[in-house]
């Protein structure tokens, strides 16, 4: 408890979350528990956009759960920092059933406002800047299903960055876009992290993409999830995916990735 | 149906209407050719049978048709009775529809009352709501709306709407839209509510947010079967004692007096307006649930 304590103030000046030994089993069918996570430890500096990247069962997803307040912990203990909490720092965007349906584009985006009691001309106003920043205020009025893949992960951005969240947990938003949709996908969202300042934790299992984007690359064990690498990435931006440097960084974490097992 | 998809579409298939115009004359015809044939048969045969007593044809039925206002045997006319079985199946559906979609809801979100009334429901459920009628008018006597107001004779239609009736109309909606709304509720998705909740969304906000319009399609299902069912009902029980009025005891009266114009008249008349209950409901859930089906 002591190291924590004397870890945590070291790293009060900057830290936006930190993650202390937290573990998660699930209890599998035939009834033995299934580590998902195990004495993990991590910690994510304000502003900065940290990609944890592993294969599919790493833990990861149960993490960003975790951090969410979707899931509970076994064990551990996850800290914002002072001024940041759950209810309000916090927004998550998912892979799948990222709006709801029933609501249009508009008002998919204002809804965490009009759950935080918003007036509906600020809101709508907010809502209609948020829309334009993606590129979807034409479609204001649509309805989710009649959008493309792509413009419906652009505009679930949108309604996860109504609220002004300072953390925004992204759980690989892009894992079922083309190609050249999911890297209009990736400058937009490298473009509106760096005007927010917001801290960014990424999940995918996409190599190339965690190199593009990433301040710091995570990568994860086989289950039980562990850090088992930490690529730290000072490539300027716009990054060039067909520079040497690029390169270099990205044969490192394959390195990694492919090693994690031994 | 086409038309609604194609406004969507916007102008990409060009040539549709065409093709889509050409498959659709069985349609067409259905409408049209079918029922006229249908109509000369009758009124052909029912002039050779020449008892119009037991088979009138067409044309005496058509005769009372284009006339609702003329009353008959002292019992109103087709229009005034016709009103009064709307009326009753109104207050019964929307009391159950009330009563159906809030106890769908809360036994769909609260565990412990699901499992405490679940029981009791799929006893109750598969009991045909006329079989409730002589229970209705033992408890209920011959009290209408009005008179549990206090008011004896209110001089409206509503004195035609037994306190009876409203039951068994209730029990004929309410059955159907309560196992909808419960299978609409369960059936949301809990990645939706994970959305509402890391969107900020409470306990009661999920409630109205989430829960309500997830299950919306299946509300609306839920009252399309039991407006269907309540139209079933009233026709039934107007015919059984009890009943002062109504295109079912009209209809039952007729029969009585050998008056089968009347009779198939009436019956006319119920159809019409079952199939017309149901294309509204149909149109509702269209306009309302545009998204229905297309989650993704």
């Amino acid at each position: 408890m002591e190291t924590q304590n004397a870890d945590s103030s070291r790293l009060a000046e900057d830290f936006a979350i930190a993650v202390r030994g937290v573990s998660k089993s699930f209890r599998s069918q035939s009834g033995s528990g299934v580590y998902a996570l195990d004495r993990l430890d991590l910690t994510v500096r304000k502003g900065e956009f940290v990609v944890l990247i592993g294969s599919t069962g790493c833990g990861k997803t149960t993490l960003l759960n975790i951090l969410g307040g979707l899931e509970g912990q076994d064990r551990g203990d996850v800290r914002f920092a002072a001024g940041l909490n759950r209810e309000d720092s916090v927004a998550y965007v998912f892979q799948h059933y990222t709006l709801f349906p029933w609501r249009t584009l508009l008002r998919n985006v204002t809804f965490g406002l009009e759950m935080r009691g918003v007036g509906r001309l600020q809101r709508n106003h907010k809502a209609k800047k948020l829309l334009r920043d993606v590129g979807l205020s034409d479609f204001e009025n649509a309805y989710p299903h009649e959008l493309s893949g792509g413009m419906r992960q652009r505009a679930a951005i949108a309604q996860a960055l109504a609220r002004e969240p300072k953390i925004l947990l992204m759980d690989e938003p892009f894992g079922a876009l083309d190609d050249a949709t999911r890297k209009d996908l990736q400058q937009l969202l490298v473009g509106l992290w760096q005007d927010s300042g917001t801290t960014v934790l990424f999940v995918t299992h996409s190599i190339d993409e965690a190199v593009i984007m990433a301040d710091r690359i995570l990568v994860f064990s086989e289950r039980p999830g562990r850090v088992i690498k930490d690529v730290t990435v000072d490539l300027p931006r716009p990054r060039d995916s067909l520079s040497s440097a690029f390169t270099d960084t990205f044969v490192e974490v394959r390195q990694a990735f492919y090693s994690r097992a031994g | 149906m086409f038309r609604f998809w194609k406004r969507h579409v916007n102008g990409s298939t060009q040539k549709l209407p065409k093709t889509d115009h050409a498959r659709n004359w069985p349609k067409l015809l259905g409408w049209t050719a079918v029922p006229a044939v249908l109509l000369i048969a009758w009124q052909v045969m029912a002039n050779a049978v020449n008892q119009p007593w037991l088979f009138p044809p067409v044309s005496e039925v058509f005769g009372r048709l284009v006339h609702p206002l003329r009353d008959h045997f002292g019992l109103g006319s087709l229009l005034d009775n016709t009103l009064i079985s709307l009326i009753r199946v109104a207050i019964g559906f929307t009391l159950a529809a009330c009563a159906g979609v809030t106890l769908g809801l809360l036994m769909g979100c609260v565990r412990a009352l699901r499992g405490l009334l679940e029981p009791l429901v799929e006893i109750l459920r598969p009991l045909c709501p006329i079989a409730w009628l002589p229970f209705a008018i033992a408890v209920f006597k011959l009290k209408t709306v009005p008179q549990l107001f206090g008011v004896t004779f209110s001089h409206t239609i509503l004195d035609h709407v037994q306190l009876g009736m409203v039951f068994i109309l209730f029990f004929g909606a309410f059955f159907p839209i309560l196992t909808n709304t419960l299978d609409g509720v369960s059936g949301v998705r809990r990645n939706y509510l994970s959305l509402a909740r890391m969107l900020g969304a409470g306990r009661f906000q999920c409630f109205v947010h989430v829960y309500l319009p997830a299950s919306l399609p299946m509300i609306l299902t839920g009252f399309r079967q039991g407006i269907g069912t309540c139209w079933f009902v009233i026709i039934a029980a107007e015919m059984l004692p009890g009943s002062d009025g109504g295109i079912g005891y009209l209809l039952m009266y007729a029969a009585d007096l050998c008056a089968m114009d009347v009779v198939i008249a009436a019956m006319i008349i119920i159809g019409g307006i079952g199939a017309l209950l149901n294309s509204a409901m149909h149109c509702a859930m269209r306009r309302f649930i545009r998204w229905h089906g297309k989650e993704f």
